[in-house]
């Protein structure tokens, strides 16, 4: 897939916990660890806006798109 | 991956629309489960109890007749038992079907393909009713050398028919959703 999840580095460059960050968004910590992983078919802007506001970052650090 | 099986509705609408779709649903397993018993006793009395006469008219067959025994009656009751007991196998799966809904199991792939085989089961029942009626009708016309048949189609078994598609298009439209559903919880 073109666009890479980099939720994981943002994570380690923050020093936050998966399950403090699937706490404030309101999943499960296997969902988060399969949106980490970049094997979900889609991220809700709800979702999304409740990860940048507890990582305090913007969608673009979170997505990246990489050409095939 | 999440599982889909089990249907997930936050707001208050949404909660209170599933609460009604169990509670219909544990309802209609239980009506269900007393229609399936009653078919049989009520074939069983029907047999058991009706007139002769009354038997043979409602088989399609005039004039006055011999006795109907035991033997006779118990194999009338055989050849009732077909259709209904195909009736039957697909009220077991109907139920089955409202005791998933019960338990908020909407969106599912076993809750379709019992569902598929509930409208299989009543289409079967269905196109099997006029060959057991003509099956009646001999046996109850029968006196050692010959019977006659009667052959009866009738706009209730249409109507039937056009049931078992409908609900057989129900299940098509409700794999669409049960694969709408699951590409849904893949999102996170």
């Amino acid at each position: 897939m073109a666009i890479k999840v980099r939720l994981a580095v943002v994570l380690a460059e923050r020093n936050v916990k998966s399950k403090d960050l699937a706490e404030h968004v309101g999943i499960t910590e296997a969902n988060l660890s399969l949106l980490k992983q970049g094997k979900v078919k889609g991220v809700r802007f709800d979702t999304l806006g409740r990860i940048c506001q507890f990582l305090d970052c913007q969608p673009g650090d979170l997505l990246v798109y990489e050409a095939d | 991956m999440p599982s889909s099986s089990t249907i997930k509705m936050t707001d208050d609408a949404g909660q209170r629309r599933l609460g009604r779709i169990r509670a219909l649903s544990r309802l209609m397993a239980w009506l269900v489960l007393f229609t399936a018993a009653a078919l049989v006793v009520g074939i069983l009395a029907y047999w058991w109890t009706t007139p002769s006469d009354l038997l043979r008219a409602q088989a399609g067959l005039t004039g006055p007749g011999l006795e109907i025994g035991a033997a006779t009656r118990v194999a009338g009751f055989a050849i009732s038992m077909i259709p209904v007991g195909i009736l039957i196998f697909g009220l077991v799966y109907a139920r089955q079907c409202f005791l998933a809904f019960a338990d908020g199991e909407i969106f599912s792939r076993r809750a379709v393909g019992r569902l598929r085989a509930f409208a299989i089961a009543v289409a079967a029942s269905a196109a099997l009713k006029p060959v057991a009626g003509a099956a009646l009708s001999v046996l109850l016309s029968w006196n050692g050398e010959g019977g006659s048949v009667a052959l009866r189609l009738g706009s209730d078994t249409l109507l039937t028919l056009i049931f078992a598609g409908l609900v057989a298009v129900i299940a098509w439209v409700m794999a669409e959703a049960v694969a709408i559903s699951e590409e849904n919880a893949q999102f996170v």
